[in-house]
C-alpha cells in the first residue's frame, strides 16, 4: 500500500465532520429537577428535597390493578427500587436520575455516555429500524431522527424490571418510549418524552423537563460506579 | 478576529484529518487470563483438570524477560491472590472482573471486543465487556485534579502522525490486571500508544509505571484487527452486573 493510499484509507473524509445542518447537542447535560425521587408533585421528606412533578397534569394514568402494584411498590421501595441494586435504570429515568452525561454527534447518529454505571446508548439516525423483537433490554433500543430542529428518539425493547423513580411508578415490557429533544438556546434542551404501556396505562402520557449545560470550566464527565455490596471491605 | 477564525478552522481541519480508528477491533490472542501467558478464562479449571493448553507468547516486551518486575512485597501479593483465585474461600479473593466491576484501561482492552468511536475533539472507547466506556479529549486540556480517581483513569490524548498517544492517570486501580492476581496501584501512570498500520491492522503498546509495585517501567504490546466490519454491525446492549450470580454461586458452594 502507498502512502497516498495509505492516507485515503485511514484518514477521515471532511465530510464526516461537515455541518449536519441540524442542531448541535454535544456537551454535558444534567437536569435540576429531583424528579428521581417522584416524577409527580411531593412535598419533602428527610433526604428528599420537595419537587414539582414533571408528568404533565401530575397524573399518571394507570389501570386499577397497576395502581396497585404502584402503591406496593412504594411501601417496598427501599428494597425494591431496582436502583438500590444498581442495575440500569430504563429510559427516560436515567436522562433525569441526577447525574451528568454526555452527548457526541455527527453526521452518522448520536452517542451519549452516562457518568451512572458506564452506561451508554447509541442513538442510530440512518433510517435504520429497530430490530425485530422480543428483546428484552433495560435501556431499549434507540432509533432517532429529526423533525425540523427537534431530535426524536424512538424506544421500544426494554424489560418490565426498572421504574420511573423512587416512589414505585413503574412499567411493563411492552414500555414504547419516546423521547423529544429539542435546543431551545445554546444551553439549554426541552426534553419531552411520551409513555406508552397499554399494560399498565389506560393512554399515553407525557413527561417534560429541561436539560441544562455544564459550563464550569474544564467540566468533565467522571464515574459513579454503582455496586450493590460492600466493596471497600473486601477490595480495600 | 481573523486569526481567531483562522486558528478555529485549522483545528477544525486537524480534527478532519485525525487517522480513521472508528470501529471495532479485537486483539490477536485475546483473553485477560494471564498477561504473561495471555489466554481466554477457563485455564484455571483446566489447569485443576490437567487438561493441557496451547501456551502464548507474554505481552511483555520490556523487560526483555516477559514478566512483570514486581517489587518483592508486590510479588508476593500477586502469588498469594494467583494460588487462591480458582477456589475462593473468602470474597476478597473473588477477581473483580467476575463481580462485573470496570477492568480499567489495561485489561478491558483485552477483554471483549474494543468500539472506537471519533468526534470532534474526542475518541471515545466503548468496550463490550460490562459496557465501561473512556472519554479522550484531544484538546490539550489540564489533568485532572489528582484527588480524583476513577476505574477507568483519567485519559488525555494526541495524536503523533498515525499513532493515537493517550496518558492515563487518576487511576483507582481497584480492578486487577489479569485473572492471575496482576495489579497496579493507585500510582499508576500508563501510556498506551495506539499505532494505525493500515486500514485493518492496529498495533497497541502501553507502559505502565508504578514505582511503588514495579522496579521500573514495563510495556505490553499486542497486535489489533477489524472485526464486524459489515456496514450497519451494531454493538447491542451488555448488561453484566444486572445478571451476575457467579459470585453468590461460589461462595455457597464452599
Amino acid at each position: 500500500m502507498t502512502a497516498g493510499k495509505l492516507l485515503l484509507a485511514t484518514v477521515f473524509s471532511a465530510s464526516a465532520f461537515a455541518q449536519t445542518g441540524k442542531p448541535d447537542l454535544s456537551g454535558i447535560w444534567q437536569v435540576l429537577t429531583p424528579a428521581n425521587f417522584d416524577i409527580q408533585d411531593h412535598s419533602a421528606q428527610p433526604g428528599i428535597p420537595a419537587g414539582q412533578g414533571i408528568v404533565e397534569g401530575n397524573t399518571i394514568p394507570y389501570k386499577p390493578e397497576a395502581l396497585a402494584k404502584k402503591k406496593e411498590n412504594f411501601r417496598n421501595r427501599a428494597t425494591a427500587d431496582p436502583e438500590t441494586k444498581c442495575y440500569l435504570p430504563g429510559v427516560p429515568r436515567i436522562t433525569y436520575q441526577g447525574l451528568p452525561f454526555q452527548i457526541f454527534q455527527n453526521s452518522k447518529g448520536l452517542t451519549i455516555l452516562y457518568e451512572y454505571a458506564h452506561a451508554n446508548r447509541d442513538i442510530y439516525t440512518n433510517g435504520t429500524p429497530h430490530p425485530k423483537g422480543p428483546i428484552e433490554w433495560w435501556l431499549g433500543d434507540s432509533r432517532g431522527h429529526w423533525e425540523g430542529n427537534t431530535l426524536v428518539v424512538d424506544v421500544v425493547h426494554f424489560n418490565d424490571e426498572t421504574w420511573f423513580d423512587q416512589a414505585g411508578n413503574y412499567h411493563s415490557e411492552d414500555l414504547h418510549v419516546v423521547e423529544k429533544y429539542t435546543l431551545t438556546d445554546p444551553d439549554h434542551i426541552d426534553y419531552q418524552v411520551t409513555i406508552e404501556d397499554p399494560k399498565v396505562f389506560t393512554r399515553p402520557w407525557n413527561i417534560d423537563l429541561v436539560l441544562y449545560r455544564r459550563k464550569e470550566k474544564n467540566v468533565q464527565l467522571l464515574e459513579y460506579e454503582c455496586y450493590g455490596f460492600d466493596l471497600e471491605k473486601y477490595y480495600p | 478576529m481573523r486569526l481567531i477564525l483562522l486558528t478555529a478552522l485549522l483545528s477544525g481541519l486537524a480534527q478532519a484529518q485525525q487517522p480513521n480508528l472508528q470501529g471495532y477491533w479485537d486483539p490477536t490472542i485475546g483473553g485477560t487470563y494471564s498477561i504473561t501467558d495471555p489466554s481466554r478464562g477457563g485455564v484455571g479449571k483446566q489447569e485443576q483438570l490437567g487438561v493441557a493448553r496451547k501456551h502464548n507468547p507474554s505481552r511483555v516486551i520490556d523487560p526483555a524477560d516477559g514478566q512483570i518486575p514486581y517489587l518483592p512485597w508486590a510479588r508476593e501479593k500477586q502469588k498469594y491472590i494467583q494460588a487462591n483465585i480458582n477456589e475462593p474461600t473468602k470474597q476478597e479473593f473473588i477477581d473483580p472482573q467476575a463481580r462485573c466491576l470496570p477492568d480499567g484501561p489495561i485489561r478491558a482492552t483485552f477483554w471483549h471486543t474494543v468500539k472506537i468511536l471519533q468526534y470532534p475533539g474526542y475518541v471515545i472507547f466503548n468496550y463490550e465487556g460490562n459496557h465501561p466506556h473512556r472519554i479522550v479529549p484531544l484538546d490539550g486540556r489540564p489533568a485532572l485534579g489528582e484527588n480524583i480517581k476513577l476505574w477507568m483513569g483519567d485519559s488525555r490524548g494526541h495524536w503523533e502522525g498515525n499513532t493515537l498517544v493517550i496518558d492515563v492517570r487518576n487511576n483507582n486501580s481497584k480492578s486487577r490486571l489479569s485473572n492471575v492476581g496482576d495489579f497496579a496501584s493507585e500510582n499508576l501512570h500508563i501510556v498506551e500508544r495506539y499505532t494505525l498500520v493500515d486500514d485493518k491492522n492496529l498495533k497497541y503498546q502501553a507502559t505502565l509505571d508504578d514505582p511503588t509495585v514495579y522496579t521500573k517501567p514495563w510495556t505490553i504490546a499486542s497486535d489489533f484487527h477489524r472485526v464486524h466490519t459489515e456496514p450497519n454491525y451494531e454493538q447491542w446492549e451488555e448488561a453484566c452486573h444486572e445478571g451476575e450470580h457467579n459470585v453468590a454461586d461460589s461462595l455457597r458452594l464452599k
